[in-house]
């Protein structure tokens, strides 16, 4: 439940990357790439991706003109990063960089695929592409790296020197 | 590897429905995009069975006309054989037109009391020939009939429109003749073999071959000095008369054209 309302307002953060006033290039960090990432990169998973098309199909309800190319392009980049992972047997930050920048180029790629036969394809270069690449790796990196500090072990280690 | 396939299959499957589903939210113009791809999908088959209905209706169109050409074929072939036969009848009214111009040169004083007619059926073992002329023409029983060469025999049987003759070689008939050459009077009976036997002629009579025997009016039916008969064998008998074999003069097997002399005098004496 908590996941599933973590996923929520992720959506709702992208949704407000785009909102007027905002920079254009910003757009191109997909926040909701960490809930594709983050279960392969600990146990890649054999089998459609049901989780990321209902993240692709929420992504379509609020970011998309129809409804159903985000359920395409969201479960084929899961598929590509649960390839990827389970391949690669690296865990490091710079692992969640690279499958968070994979995820963001299949998911662009096939986004653009998807609306193109609907006539509904926004221009797509090869900057774009690298820039939105970057910005989700960078965002996964940094996902990755915080969860590698384990936190709570932290916490619960600092406040028990305190209490001694 | 054979994990990854079913998974592939399963998501290209997915993909599919969910494009469909996307497909069918957008409208360009008139008509949703899916609609458009179905559309799209269909124009083969659509183009192909209006091909093939075309084709169809073409080939019934050509079959009907081969079938509508094959009866005209048909039908002129039978209008030709048609008009040849018509031809041919032609061909024989033409000659049979001018045998009866034939009669009339041989016979001009019978041209202006005489009918012309048509040989329609003759049976020449029984002596007996049907003609084209009939009571409602003024043919009367008895009338002597004609042809190029000469007497072909008399009517004895009338219908309004057909008249029955009897010709010279039926054993019944009988004509008197004379000589030309001797002028002795005799009596051609018909022999029922397509001669004539000459009866009652003297043995004094100088008679050769080929001697022509004429229609000598004595019997009151025939006009004389119509052409009857021509002499074909003579011999000596032990009786008081010649045995005499004559062939008619007129070609009774070939006879297209008679003349029926309905205006002979002697007919219209008797009763």
């Amino acid at each position: 439940m908590t996941v599933a309302v973590l996923v929520v307002l992720t959506l709702v953060a992208q949704r407000a990357l785009g909102a007027p006033g905002m920079p254009p290039w910003l757009t191109g960090l997909l926040l909701p790439m960490v809930w594709v990432v983050a279960p392969r990169i600990r146990t890649p998973i054999s089998g459609f991706p049901v989780a990321a098309l209902a993240l692709g199909l929420g992504w379509d309800l609020l970011l998309e003109p129809v409804i159903g190319t985000g359920g395409i392009a969201w479960s084929a980049a899961a598929l590509a990063v649960g390839a990827a992972a389970a391949v690669v047997a690296d865990r490091s930050p710079a692992a969640w960089f690279g499958l968070g920048a994979l995820g963001a180029l299949v998911m662009l790629a096939m986004r653009h695929l998807a609306l193109l036969p609907l006539g509904l394809a926004p221009p797509l270069n090869a900057l774009v592409l690298v820039q939105s690449a970057l910005l989700t790796g960078a965002w996964a990196g940094l996902v990755g790296w915080v969860l590698g500090l384990d936190l709570p072990v932290r916490w619960r280690r600092y406040r028990a020197r305190r209490l001694h | 590897m054979t994990a990854v396939r079913p998974v592939l299959l399963r998501s290209l499957l997915v993909w599919l429905l969910l494009e469909l589903i996307a497909a069918a939210q957008v409208r360009h113009a008139e008509e949703t995009v899916l609609a458009s791809w179905a559309r799209a999908a269909l124009a083969p088959v659509a183009s192909t069975a209006e091909w093939l209905t075309t084709t169809a209706v073409d080939l019934r169109e050509g079959l009907r006309d081969t079938s509508r050409l094959a009866a005209e074929v048909g039908r002129l072939r039978t209008e030709l054989a048609d008009a040849e036969i018509r031809i041919r009848l032609l061909e024989e009214d033409r000659t049979a037109l001018r045998d009866a111009l034939d009669i009339a040169a041989a016979m001009p004083e019978l041209d202006t009391s005489s009918v012309v007619a048509r040989v329609t059926w003759r049976d020449l073992a029984e002596g007996i020939m049907e003609v084209s002329a009939g009571r409602l023409d003024g043919v009367m029983r008895d009338t002597v009939v004609v042809a190029p060469g000469g007497v072909v025999g008399r009517v004895i049987r009338i219908s309004p429109h057909a008249s029955r003759v009897e010709l010279v070689t039926r054993p019944t008939a009988a004509v008197a003749v004379r000589a030309t050459a001797g002028g002795a009077d005799a009596l051609a009976v018909g022999a029922g073999d397509g001669t004539l036997r000459i009866d009652y002629l003297p043995r004094r009579s100088e008679l050769l071959r080929g001697t022509e025997l004429l229609t000598s009016g004595a019997d009151g039916i025939y006009p004389p000095g119509l052409p009857v008969a021509r002499v074909e064998a003579v011999r000596e008998s032990a009786g008081a008369f010649l045995e005499v074999t004559a062939t008619p003069s007129a070609v009774l097997a070939d006879a297209r054209v008679v003349r029926l002399l309905t205006g002979w005098p002697g007919r219209s004496e008797r009763p």
